[in-house]
């Protein structure tokens, strides 16, 4: 059945077969918006999906990340868009967001600051927000795929804060240098290999790195390390 | 000589970097930054050139005695040649 999506403010609909998707994607529905392109999965596409996973399940389990492929390429392509790893989180209306390698603590780390600022901050995305430029201003959006735990909302929030973790005995936060934080997302970036898009990609990420606050945030389990992180993007 | 296909020169902020592009960019993880004048000298080497043509463009455009760009022009050739940049 084909149902029609609003995901970072772009109108597209989707030709959807299975109830999992369905309910995936429903909080993101938009039946009265006029699609601005369509999304078909075929068996070809189920099936490279199902290749590309560490893990054997139904098919049915494949077809969102299916429909993320294709959306989120041409998001890319036409949006302004790109995506990255993190954790993101809504705090008084500004985004901030944890990139981390994968066991490093993101989870943890958010969950600490749900813990010391409760109703203050909002989980856009917990996996990989897209981010997206409107009228020269970033904003992160929240998406229906949001990792393991399923935590975001539908909301979007302007970019405000990048915070590259790590562990560590004691708290604290600090700046990063450029060379670095480009090293780090360009491991985390989709790259296209077409040059004219990677190109833009990049004049994206540049763009992006001007306009976010980039900071060398090194953490342990303590409640503390959520506030030296808040004071840091905050108060610093 | 001539850059390879699959960079690109790219400027973050007050930082020139080389990122990998194309079917091999997946394997590429280390980046590689230049100065001014390394990035002057990428972007003539885009083109196919000899060493004489950079010498001579570096001596026009920065204000320096042939020995001080000649040694910039070695070490980049020689750290280009070394991240597998170079083609010739």
């Amino acid at each position: 059945m084909i149902f029609t999506y609003k995901i970072a403010d772009v109108v597209f609909s989707a030709d959807i077969r299975y109830k999992n998707t369905y309910l995936t994607m429903e909080d993101y529905l938009a039946p009265d918006e006029a699609p601005e392109f369509q999304i078909v999965i075929t068996d070809e596409d189920l099936a490279q999906e199902k290749a590309l996973s560490p893990y054997t399940l139904p098919d049915y389990a494949y077809e969102s990340t299916a429909v993320y492929r294709k959306y989120i390429y041409i998001m890319i392509e036409r949006y302004d868009a790109f995506f990255f790893h993190c954790s993101s989180i809504a705090v008084d209306n500004k985004a901030i967001m944890f990139t981390a390698k994968s066991g490093t603590g993101k989870s943890t780390h958010r969950n600490l600051w749900i813990k010391n600022f409760g109703d203050r901050v909002t989980i856009i995305n917990d996996d990989k927000p897209i981010i997206r430029k409107i009228d020269g201003k970033f904003y992160v959006y929240g998406t229906p795929w949001q990792g393991k735990e399923s935590l975001g909302s539908n909301i979007s929030v302007p970019a405000f804060a990048l915070c590259f973790l790590s562990r560590s005995e004691t708290n604290s936060i600090g700046p990063i240098d450029t060379v670095s934080v480009v090293a780090k997302m360009m491991n985390q970036v989709v790259r296209p290999k077409d040059p004219r898009l990677m190109a833009n990609a990049l004049d994206l990420l540049d763009e992006f790195l001007k306009q976010v606050v980039c900071y060398d945030l090194r953490v342990n389990m303590d409640d503390e390390a959520a506030v030296v992180a808040y004071n840091g993007i905050f108060k610093g | 000589m001539k850059i390879k296909d699959g960079f690109m020169l790219r400027q973050f902020g007050e930082n020139y970097i080389v990122v990998a592009v194309g079917d091999d960019a997946e394997d590429f993880n280390k980046l590689i930054t230049l100065n001014t004048v390394g990035a002057f000298i990428y972007n003539l080497m885009e083109n196919d050139v000899t060493y004489e043509e950079i010498v001579s463009a570096v001596l026009d455009k920065y204000e320096a005695d042939r020995k001080t760009v000649e040694n910039d022009i070695n070490k980049f050739l020689a750290d280009g040649k070394k991240a597998g940049l170079i083609d010739g």
